[in-house]
């Protein structure tokens, strides 16, 4: 091909990412370079970018690998966009495509391989690592087939695809994440969340569960419910345990209450009907009982026998509202 | 009114007036040890936190500048979540990961109302989901075998509505 040298990998490293480095005030402190291989390391001050990339033949495939090491700099992951963005484009002329990236304290990988069958993007988690692996939704171009693209354009629509992909994977693995932030900031978010919820983050995974678990927040939790047990609350008892038995208790208490509203009900249809209402009453309601005179309704609310039983009070509105 | 310089960690300038900067605590010590009152030509590097953030935060701090100050104690802060003032919810109507990194600028920069506004979105973000679609809202790879997610279920019976 005659555009060959132009797409060729160690060139537009050569012509992009070297220059953008010395814009930025990076010295070049080591270059190690061939037609395979191309190694070089920048520094400026106590950060630096270090690169290997080598690209070979095996038979009829090639491969393709590149290695990057960033030490704190600031644009780190701007760099490591751009150096995507030349490595996907070699998508199509490669076979695989490897690309490590070391970017403390995070170890990622990334690979392309443009003759995958499987249209998998899998991403394996472990403490500090993550690999992708981006592959073409369709099989290697079949030159038989009676599709109406012609291989240059699959090629072509393959190839903008995958670079698509890579681009939108990098940014992904280098923007934070809700797993990035530190245990008191996910904590904190926690706190903000209704019971419901909380128990529904348990099941999300095994990080979210423990989160689940901790004191702090069911500390927070049994003051926001039940700030009379929060003051009352003996030494080295578990908040969780004590969120259990108040919201225990509580549940019961509010049933005991629901039963006795039941009970004091039979008062209402004793009360004495008001006549003279009736008539001025719209045809709509005309079936429908009037309310009660207001003085009834102040006899209601003195009802001695409701002063023996004081209502609890009610559960915080929003326990269980997850609406919002 | 007196100004001083900020320098984000990809060593962009900030100039902000002293009551601004001083709504964060992490900066109001730093200024109160150091005794600057004003612009002294040096400006104060907020490591940890990049321009684009920064921007967001002092744009934040600038609207908020005459609200009375947020309780220093945790305990006394309101946990609801339907409060957010019309103007945050605009302003913070940003892609994931700028929220998040709000979040921890507001967290090393300890300004507690732009902490607390941006955790109470995401919890927001969470509320009213299936353990599913939290997954995928957020990209967590759910890491339970079958036992172990029948063993949180049973665990979690004591708050199921009955």
């Amino acid at each position: 091909m005659a555009n060959d040298s132009i797409r060729e990998p160690l060139i537009i490293y050569r012509n992009i990412l070297i220059p953008l480095m010395r814009a930025t005030g990076f010295e070049l402190d080591f270059d190690e370079s061939n037609n395979t291989r191309y190694h070089t390391r920048f520094i400026w001050r106590s950060s630096y970018v270090e690169t290997d990339i080598t690209s070979e033949y095996y038979g009829q495939t090639r491969k393709y690998e590149s290695k990057v090491d960033v030490i704190g700099i600031p644009m780190g992951a701007s760099f490591l966009i751009l150096h995507g963005i030349i490595v996907g484009s070699l998508a199509d002329e490669c076979d695989d495509v490897k690309l490590k990236i070391r970017c403390a304290p995070r170890t990622k990988s990334l690979s392309i391989s443009s003759n995958d069958s499987a249209a998998s993007s899998s991403s394996s988690s472990s403490t500090n690592q993550r690999s992708f692996q981006i592959a073409s939704n369709n099989n290697c171009y079949d030159g038989n087939s009676l599709d109406e693209e012609s291989p240059d354009n699959y090629k072509e629509r393959i190839r903008l695809q995958l670079q698509t992909d890579f681009v939108y994977k990098l940014i992904e693995m280098f923007s934070v994440k809700l797993d990035d932030l530190p245990t008191e900031l996910k904590l904190h978010i926690m706190s903000f969340l209704p019971l419901k919820t909380i128990v529904t983050m348990s099941r999300v995974s095994t990080t979210w569960r423990e989160l689940s678990l901790d004191e702090q927040l069911w500390r927070v939790m049994v003051q926001k419910f039940f700030p009379d047990t929060f003051e009352r609350r003996e030494k080295g008892q578990s908040w969780k345990a004590l969120f259990k038995d108040e919201f225990r208790r509580k549940r019961l208490l509010d049933k005991r209450r629901a039963f006795r509203d039941v009970r004091n009900y039979p008062f209402l249809p004793a009360l004495p009907p008001s006549p003279p209402l009736l008539p001025i009453m719209p045809p709509p309601y005309m079936p429908m009982l009037p309310p009660p005179p207001n003085f009834i309704r102040d006899l209601i609310q003195s009802n001695p026998l409701r002063s023996l039983f004081p209502r609890p009070p009610s559960l915080h509105d929003s326990f269980w509202d997850d609406s919002i | 009114m007196p100004i001083i310089k900020l320098l984000s960690s990809d060593e962009e300038p900030f100039e902000v007036d002293v009551d601004i900067a001083r709504m964060s605590i992490t900066l109001r010590t730093m200024l109160d040890d150091l005794g600057i009152e004003e612009d002294d030509g040096e400006p104060i590097p907020v490591q940890n936190v990049n321009s684009s953030i920064l921007r967001k935060v002092i744009q934040w701090c600038t609207y908020h500048k005459n609200d009375p100050p947020t309780p220093d104690d945790d305990e006394q802060r309101e946990k609801r979540t339907d409060d957010i003032p019309s103007w945050d919810a605009d302003f913070l109507k940003v892609d994931q990961g700028t929220l998040f990194e709000i979040i921890l600028a507001a967290n090393y920069l300890d300004i507690k109302g732009l902490l607390d506004v941006t955790c109470k979105t995401v919890a927001n973000m969470i509320r009213g989901k299936t353990p599913e679609e939290i997954r995928k809202t957020f990209n967590i790879k759910n890491d339970f075998t079958p036992q172990e997610e029948e063993q949180i279920r049973r665990e979690n019976e004591w708050c199921e509505e009955k």
